[in-house]
């Protein structure tokens, strides 16, 4: 079959097709960047629960040690 | 079932079913939000009220100070970003339901409960909850908030605390939304909104070199807070130190500081503070009106409160904000 552009060679695809796809690509991966995360979301349920953190008890070290964040 | 819209923030994330919004706290859980983070404190201190800062509310007076992780705004300059911008499931974190924090902050004395540390909006019901759970013992509490927030809600909170300190990153849109993904307006709109809901507010102003120190800014802040809250609203600039995604700034030059509160006092505000800056001659409050010195401070720790009735001593004006003694 005869494309309307040059051949990339032997068996390969035309160069316009080529260009094209090479384009999409970029296109595709600037889109998921400027795609909001909100949109992305992250996978949070995996079971059906919320997940849970690491739970340690509330100690007077915690309440009175030196700390060093703001506000 | 699906996505469901959360309306807290102006960012309004869409959440489809099993996934978070931008703060990561908020879960579409079976077509429900539902806040992930509630009772999971990732830090708990009794720190004194001035830290937070609120300089014209309670001095002295000590607040169990709590957090819980996440929050809707993404600031290069956080300082607390191991556990603002952390997976809430991944920072190790003590349980304490709204009466059981109640109960810790009556244990251990502390006239008030602060909400602070990450973003209190983001924790938003766990917030709510626990200041009517302390208010309900006699106990206070206050929000150090962004105030990245919508109309609604804020309003809501501000009915349940006591007062706010709302840190204004910089007067500038374009800052917020290159370095915290947020916007300016709605911050302005918090502040008012604390005001016309009659919440004790003060304002704080992260100063970071060659971002948030342009004297225009600082000054149009002034101007908008003069127009909108009044020339009482005690306003504190606050000094960079670099942390997280700006470590490659120096720490900001106590000079520009400076300039920073001449700039404020210039435009009529009357209660200006530089943080950060241990022995600044500015952390001791002084009489807007002769200058005397009616509230004494070294660092964050209160030396003294010479007040009479909330007046200064010597010519008799009215230091706006809450000076009586709490236990």
């Amino acid at each position: 079959m005869r494309w309307d552009g040059h051949h990339a060679g032997a068996g390969g695809m035309p160069r316009r097709t080529f260009l094209l796809g090479v384009l999409m690509a970029i296109a595709a991966a600037l889109l998921a960047t400027l795609l909001p995360r909100r949109l992305r979301g992250r996978d949070e349920v995996a079971d059906g629960t919320l997940p849970t953190p690491p739970l340690r008890p509330l100690t007077s070290r915690d309440l009175y040690g030196r700390h060093d964040l703001a506000g | 079932m699906g996505i469901v819209e959360c309306t807290l923030c102006p960012k309004q994330c869409r959440i489809p079913e099993g996934r978070s919004g931008d703060c990561r706290i908020r879960v579409n859980l079976d077509g429900r939000l539902r806040a992930s983070t509630y009772g999971y404190v990732v830090a708990a201190h009794v720190d004194p009220i001035e830290k937070k800062p609120f300089f014209h509310f309670h001095p002295g007076a000590s607040a169990l100070s709590i957090a819980t992780a996440g929050c809707n705004l993404h600031c290069d300059a956080c300082q607390n970003w191991e556990i603002s911008q952390g997976n809430p499931e991944e920072v190790e974190a003590h349980r304490l339901l709204p009466e059981d924090l109640a109960r810790v902050a009556a244990r251990e004395r502390t006239p008030f409960v602060a909400f602070t540390y990450t973003e209190p909006i983001a924790y938003y019901e766990y917030a709510y909850d626990s200041a009517e759970a302390c208010r309900s013992r006699g106990i206070g509490s206050v929000l150090v908030s962004a105030g990245y927030a919508n109309d609604a809600p804020i309003r809501s909170l501000f009915r349940v605390v006591d007062a706010a300190t709302i840190d204004v990153k910089a007067f500038d849109d374009g800052f917020y939304r290159a370095h915290c993904g947020g916007g300016l307006k709605p911050v302005l709109n918090t502040l008012v909104a604390a005001r016309e809901e009659g919440t004790w507010l003060e304002v704080s102003n992260l100063v970071i070199p060659g971002m948030t120190d342009d004297p225009g800014k600082i000054e149009a802040l002034c101007r908008w807070i003069l127009s909108n809250l009044g020339e009482d609203v005690p306003l504190h600039f606050l000094r960079f130190v670099p942390h997280y995604r700006l470590e490659n700034l120096p720490a900001t030059p106590v000079q520009t500081m400076d300039t920073a509160w001449k700039i404020a006092r210039d435009a009529g505000m009357r209660y200006v503070y530089v943080g950060n800056v241990p022995g600044h001659s500015s952390e001791s409050t002084k009489c807007a009106s002769c200058g005397a010195v009616v509230v004494e401070r070294a660092g964050y720790r209160l030396q003294s409160v010479r007040l009479a009735d909330g007046r200064c001593p010597r010519c008799g004006t009215l230091i706006p904000g809450f000076f009586g003694g709490v236990r």
